[in-house]
C-alpha cells in the first residue's frame, strides 16, 4: 500500500469527464439526473451506450455509498466538499468510455474477440465498491492491454471510513479486484497497486443512524 | 436466405444466450464529433440494434457488441458467441467467414 495522502491532488485527466464525447455525446450530469428521475421517460440513445450503462451502474452505487455516508455525517460533522462526489463522478465518465480493446484468445483467425477497456475499469470499480467500507476514485490500466500476455498493472485509488484498518480494507480491495480480473479477462496482472486516496466518517447501520 | 433474414437470425442466436444482456449498436469509437447524432440515429425505439453482417465475394463479415450478465466468466461467452455464430453461418451456406467480431462492452 502506498503512503496515504488527504486529499485527492487535482487531476487533470480528470476534467476530459467534462467532454460529452467521453459518454457517446452525453455528459455525467445529464446521466445523474436520468438517474434521479428513475431513468424515466427511457432515453434511448443512453440506454444503448455502454459506456452510459457503465457510468449509471457507478453512479448508483456511488449515491448509495454517499448517501449512508451523508446520513452519518449529518449527525455529527459538517459535509464533505462538494467536490469529493463531483471528483469521483468525473472519473466515472472518464473511465466509462470504451478506450482500448482488450483481446480474447480464440483459435480461429478469423475470430476478432475483445472486450473494452471501460469495461475493465468498470469491474474493478465495481468490485472495489462492493466492500462497504470503500469507494473506488480512480483506476488506471498501465501497460499495452491490446497486446495478449503483455504485463499489466493496475492502479486504484480508493476512500475508505474512518476507523477501517487501511491495511486491511486496501488487501480487501485488492483481493477481489484481483478475482474479477482474474475471471473475466485474460490480462496478465503483474500487480495491483492500491493507494488509500482519504479517508470518510464511518459508515453506520441504517439503525444506528436512525437512534442518533 | 437473404443477408437480411441472416442477420435477423444470427441476431436472435446471440440474444438468447443467457449471458447476454443486449446488443449494442455498433458506433465509430475515434470519430465522435458527431456520435451524438449517431447515437440517436441508431437507438430508435423500436429499432433494435443487431449483429451488423457484411458479405462480399471474399466472404462474410459480422460483428456484434453486447452486455453480458457476468455470471459466466466474460471470455468463455465471447467464445461461445463467436462459434455460434460461426456455425449458424456455416448452417446457412453463407460465404466463409473472413471475421467475426464479438465485443463485450459491458458487465452486469
Amino acid at each position: 500500500m502506498r503512503t496515504p495522502t488527504p486529499h485527492p491532488a487535482p487531476d487533470a485527466g480528470a476534467t476530459d469527464a467534462l467532454n460529452p464525447e467521453n459518454l457517446d455525446g452525453h455528459t455525467i450530469e445529464e446521466l445523474s439526473a436520468y438517474f434521479d428521475a428513475e431513468r424515466t421517460p427511457t432515453n434511448f440513445s443512453i440506454e444503448s451506450s455502454p459506456g452510459c450503462q457503465i457510468a449509471l451502474n457507478a453512479l448508483g452505487r456511488l449515491r448509495e455509498l454517499t448517501e449512508r455516508d451523508l446520513e452519518t455525517q449529518a449527525a455529527a460533522e459538517p459535509a464533505p466538499p462538494d467536490g469529493w462526489v463531483q471528483s469521483i463522478m468525473d472519473r466515472i465518465a472518464l473511465e466509462a468510455q470504451a478506450g482500448r480493446g482488450i483481446p480474447i484468445s480464440h483459435p480461429l483467425p478469423t475470430a476478432h474477440l475483445a472486450m473494452s477497456e471501460g469495461v475493465v475499469r468498470g469491474l474493478i470499480r465495481a468490485a472495489g465498491d462492493s466492500i462497504p467500507e470503500i469507494i473506488v476514485g480512480r483506476c488506471v490500466l498501465d501497460g499495452d492491454v491490446t497486446t495478449a500476455g503483455q504485463p499489466i498493472t493496475i492502479t486504484v485509488d480508493i476512500s475508505v471510513a474512518w476507523g477501517e484498518n487501511l491495511l486491511q480494507a486496501a488487501e480487501r480491495a485488492r483481493n477481489v479486484i484481483h478475482r474479477q480480473l482474474l475471471k473475466h479477462t485474460e490480462l496478465n496482472i503483474s500487480a495491483i497497486h492500491i493507494t488509500v486516496q482519504d479517508v470518510r466518517f464511518a459508515r453506520l447501520q441504517r439503525a444506528e443512524v436512525d437512534q442518533s | 436466405m437473404t443477408s437480411e433474414a441472416l442477420q435477423d437470425r444470427l441476431t436472435d442466436l446471440v440474444l438468447t444466450n443467457p449471458d447476454v444482456v443486449t446488443i449494442y449498436p455498433i458506433r465509430p469509437t475515434r470519430i465522435q464529433i458527431a456520435s451524438r447524432v449517431l447515437s440517436a440515429a441508431a437507438a430508435q425505439p423500436g429499432r433494435r440494434p443487431k449483429a451488423v453482417l457484411s458479405t462480399t465475394a471474399a466472404g462474410t463479415a459480422v460483428e456484434v457488441s453486447v452486455g453480458v450478465t457476468g455470471k459466466r466468466p466474460a471470455p468463455a461467452v465471447c467464445r461461445e458467441l463467436h462459434d455460434s455464430i460461426h456455425a449458424e453461418l456455416t448452417n446457412a451456406h453463407a460465404a466463409p467467414p473472413l471475421s467475426i467480431t464479438v465485443k463485450i462492452s459491458s458487465i452486469g
